[in-house]
């Protein structure tokens, strides 16, 4: 049997969910403004290869939209931050309140920002192919780097959309650790480097390096989806969990 | 020419203030904290106007004639001589009555009555120069060059009109292999790779397996049976004399 307060609580996170996408919207503009830098600095190409026989010499120049994804990744990072380190209490002052459900609309915006943020990264990819074709001079464009089937880009997307959620999900957390202590702020980036630093030449470990085989380097659809959302969802848990001792104090 | 270079610029500034220009005819301005709602609904707009540019590029994407079509008259086809065929194993071990005589692009013969001929060839690179020593002295050099089809990008794009064979000149004792410059003849081609969550799950590499160029260029020549030949200056491979 549902609860009267489970239903309360859905109806206050979806109204809050609305609120901040209201009032927060200016986000989404910075997601745009900022893609579209993105795609601008995708013109340079990211590689070259090529080959000669004799007098003839063939050069390919290759090019990717995976800045666009990086953008995008690092745009909900910092608003997922921003969203714990400059919130104002006011904001979801017109609706009934707690932790949980103030914790759980802003994870629910997030989510929101995930897809809006994947699905536009995957597409830029058509929009640099177009502007390319019809630079002059261009040379002319191999049919590369297309899906085969409508899935495999959907899985494509899928796996984006799980990845920025993952980095909004560090994103929050650190934002959350921040408001319980400024301090937060100076110490996290520094054990940050210092641990990489430190694993790198004392041990030769290179978190960085395992942390990309980890995540991206999952042949897996299943399995990469897990490992990304059972991370976020760690993450949020705990986000949530020092919001609550935060509201304690 | 030099505004060919900022027209990504252009163009990105052209998509940026259209989309702005699109949010602003559709909202409005704002002015104040009262119309955080009427904000709300611009933004919405000019994210759905993005929305719409993007989705709409993937429909021109796909309309878009292929440019690769232009580089040769026609567009390859699987080479009718199944790998591993290659000029080279063939011409090292003299059997040069096995290839196809529609790779034979040039032919030269030249008449000598020296007992020695250095054979230079300083600017040669990726052509293996094969020479055979005939069973008879007729003082006559003859010469061929081999070419397969060349195709750029695997099997894609048919490029062997962009090929050129080398130029042979004689002196009294020096025959001279000139290749042409490399920088004439360059086919140019720019390749779009898959995101990095797509590449991750289908098997793609990061960058294409298929090589760039793929083809065979080779010169033959068929030398007196009894005449001399210097190749301090060339690198000739010679018939039997290989593994």
């Amino acid at each position: 049997m549902m609860s009267l307060t489970s239903v309360r609580l859905g109806d206050v996170v979806r109204k809050q969910l609305a609120f901040k996408l209201k009032s927060y919207a200016g986000m989404f503009s910075s997601l745009v403004i900022l893609q579209l830098i993105a795609m601008l600095f995708s013109f340079g190409s990211i590689a070259m290869t090529g080959s000669t026989r004799g007098s003839l010499s063939v050069s390919i120049d290759y090019y990717s939209a995976d800045m666009v994804i990086a953008f995008t990744i690092l745009w909900i990072f910092i608003h997922a931050l921003q969203l714990k380190t400059r919130e104002n209490k006011d904001d979801d002052g017109a609706f009934i309140t707690d932790p949980l459900s103030h914790n759980l609309s802003n994870i629910a915006f997030l989510g929101i920002g995930s897809v809006i943020g994947g699905v536009t990264a995957l597409l830029s990819s058509y929009v640099l192919r177009v502007i390319h074709y019809f630079i002059p001079g261009s040379s002319p464009m191999l049919h590369t780097g297309l899906t085969d089937h409508v899935g495999e880009w959907l899985a494509g997307v899928a796996a984006a959309i799980c990845y920025i959620f993952l980095f909004s999900a560090l994103g929050y957390l650190i934002g959350t650790l921040i408001q319980l202590h400024k301090a937060y702020a100076i110490i996290l980036p520094a054990v940050f480097i210092g641990v990489l630093v430190a694993l790198a030449q004392s041990m030769d470990v290179h978190v960085l390096v395992m942390l990309k085989d980890f995540y991206f380097g999952e042949p897996s659809l299943l399995l990469a989806l897990s490992k990304a959302i059972g991370t976020a969802a760690v993450l949020l848990a705990g986000a949530v969990m020092l919001s609550n001792r935060l509201e304690a104090k | 020419m030099d505004i060919l270079m900022y027209t990504p610029i252009i163009l990105l500034v052209v998509v940026v203030v259209l989309v702005w220009l699109i949010g602003k005819y559709v909202t409005g301005r704002k002015s104040g904290k009262v119309q955080q709602v009427p904000y709300a609904k611009r933004v919405k707009r000019v994210v759905g106007a993005y929305v719409l540019l993007l989705i709409l590029s993937v429909g021109v994407f796909y309309l878009l004639p292929d440019k690769t079509g232009s580089l040769a008259e026609e567009q390859a086809e699987a080479p009718d001589h199944q790998d591993p065929f290659s000029l080279y194993d063939a011409a090292s071990q003299g059997d040069v009555s096995d290839i196809d005589k529609d790779y034979i692009k040039e032919e030269w013969e030249f008449s000598t009555d020296e007992n020695a001929i250095a054979i230079t060839a300083p600017d040669v690179n990726q052509i293996p120069i094969v020479v055979e020593k005939k069973q008879a002295n007729d003082d006559k050099i003859e010469a061929r060059f081999y070419q397969t089809e060349m195709y750029a990008h695997g099997a894609s794009i048919d490029v062997s009109g962009y090929a050129k064979p080398v130029q042979i000149e004689q002196t009294d004792q020096e025959l001279t292999i000139i290749q042409p410059d490399p920088d004439e003849h360059q086919v140019e081609l720019s390749a779009f790779k898959q995101e990095f969550p797509i590449m991750q799950f289908t098997n793609e590499t990061w960058m294409s397996d298929d090589s760039p160029l793929s083809g065979e260029q080779l010169l033959y020549l068929q030398m007196p049976e009894d005449i001399k030949v210097d190749d301090s200056d060339a690198a000739l491979d010679y018939v039997g004399e290989l593994e």
